[in-house]
């Protein structure tokens, strides 16, 4: 009961007092092993992205009138984490996350209140900023639970997270069943086509995570999961378009619900030359007509002890939403969108990587590593991606 | 032309049938913590949690039937 309440005060307020967690009557694992810090750090590290887009879609409006506009764009990603044990039971992770956009519609907008230039405006550099904070606590041998809470910010954009999981292992830790809750809630401001703003939005999106997984061998993993996401509110940007058929441009307009199922199955096989395969189903449907298959493999060789690379590949085919139009009549249905993000395509990924591991005499374990990504859609889409990590692991 | 889609669908539903079979029977067996030595191993780890997210954000803005895994599908970002 106490370190529940624990839990609950660290979660409001971030930190608890280490003597907080010990339980009476019962020999802990640092009376049996002697004593350990009441605080110590398991990791901290830093990962920049960088994403270059190039391809078109009819939703972008830099471009003809009703022809497909420009969606070139880049993004700088930059992301910090930090992972501290207290005591016995409790977990800290600190996360975050930064992105600097140059993006061809979402400066479409009355920046400053003043008149909007919805194509020149285009390359203008939008920021992102979040903080997410986690606090896992070890109930017993078998037990943990995590509660998380978030907030993001950005030029017209306002958003707060909250999430709690169960994971519960079983037979001698062969065996785990975790129970996740989502739940986001976005505050924006919404546009008219012109690019002014007409108040603002929101939307609220709900989701329920449950999933097992369960050592077949030795050396085979395989886990399942299934995801249920609820959505209610403004669920567009606001400021895509949609080509009429007439003749010019009007704002796209969705269904103010979408009910998501996500379910998948991953195998993961440890190879006698150290090496290890991972293969990934993912089967998607929604309320709005979209299907989804997703197909993914990923194999990584350590190289020698400090050096392990990896390449990886994935297919993702998805049918369009039910009304994906590019020459909308909108007597004929209220719903209309041209976003190619919601039209039936598919897509593949390549990528490869490689890490780095060099033990340190003070400092534990220093890595680094490289990835790179190479994304293309069959309405030619594509994104290059290059990742770079580094940071102590303790 | 949908020759290969039917057949890599069809090859995807062996895969999950065959995936949950064997999760359910695995779940008879115990490997004795003694017999994990591979799990351990750095190329068995999957615990890099902002390459999880960039990849994840990588594909819950472009495209429709991403997200849902661990985390909303959708929401979070006026990118989505």
């Amino acid at each position: 009961m106490r370190r529940r309440a624990a839990f609950t005060l660290a979660l409001v307020f971030g930190f608890v007092p280490a003597a907080a967690s010990a339980e009476g009557g019962s020999f802990s694992d640092a009376e049996v092993l002697g004593q350990k810090p009441a605080v110590r750090v398991d990791l901290a590290q830093t990962r920049v992205s960088a994403y270059e887009q190039d391809g078109r879609g009819y939703q972008s409006q830099a471009g003809p009138l009703n022809g497909r506009g420009s969606e070139k764009l880049q993004v700088l990603q930059v992301q910090g984490e930090f992972v501290m044990q207290q005591g016995e039971h409790l977990t800290h992770r600190v996360w975050v996350p930064v992105d600097l956009v140059t993006s061809a519609s979402a400066n479409a907008i009355d920046k400053y209140y003043s008149k909007p230039d919805v194509v020149s405006s285009a390359s203008a550099q939008n920021m992102a900023q979040e903080v997410e904070y986690e606090l896992s606590d070890r109930a017993d041998a078998n037990t943990t639970w995590t509660g998380g809470v978030g907030f993001h910010h950005e030029e017209p954009f306002l958003s707060w997270l909250y999430s709690l999981e169960y994971r519960r292992s079983f037979a001698e830790d062969n065996a785990t069943l975790s129970i996740a809750a989502n739940q986001v809630l976005d505050w924006f401001d919404a546009f008219a086509l012109g690019g002014s703003r007409r108040g603002r939005a929101s939307r609220a999106s709900s989701n329920l995570n449950l999933g097992f997984s369960q050592l077949l061998s030795p050396t085979t993993l395989a886990a399942v999961s299934y995801g249920v996401t609820l959505q209610r509110g403004e669920l567009s940007n606001t400021w895509n378009t949609v080509p009429l058929a007439a003749g010019g441009r009007e704002s796209e307009n969705l269904p103010r619900e979408r009910v998501r199922h996500a379910a998948s199955l991953a195998l993961q096989q440890y190879l006698p030359w150290r090496g290890a395969l991972r293969l990934r189903y993912r089967f998607y449907r929604d309320d709005w007509d979209v299907t989804a298959h997703t197909l993914e493999a990923e194999l990584r060789q350590r190289v020698a002890d400090w050096l392990l690379v990896g390449a990886s590949y994935r297919y993702h085919h998805q049918a369009a939403v039910s009304f994906f139009t590019i020459d909308a009549v909108p007597a004929l249905s209220p719903y209309a969108t041209a976003d190619s993000d919601l039209g039936g395509l598919f897509t593949q990924t390549l990528g490869g990587t490689a890490s780095v591991n060099l033990p340190t005499a003070r400092l534990g374990t220093l890595f680094l590593s490289f990835g790179f990504d190479h994304y293309f859609r069959s309405d030619k889409l594509r994104v290059n991606v290059a990742t770079w990590a580094t940071g102590f692991r303790y | 032309m949908f020759e290969w889609k039917t057949k890599l669908f069809a090859s995807a539903a062996l895969f999950v049938v065959g995936g949950v079979q064997a999760t359910l029977l695995g779940g008879c067996a115990v490997v004795p913590q003694n017999h994990r030595a591979a799990f351990a191993e750095p190329v068995m780890r999957d615990d890099d949690a902002l390459d999880a997210h960039r990849k994840r954000k990588l594909y819950t803005t472009r495209e429709a039937a991403a997200g849902g895994d661990g985390k909303t599908a959708g929401g979070g970002c006026s990118c989505q």
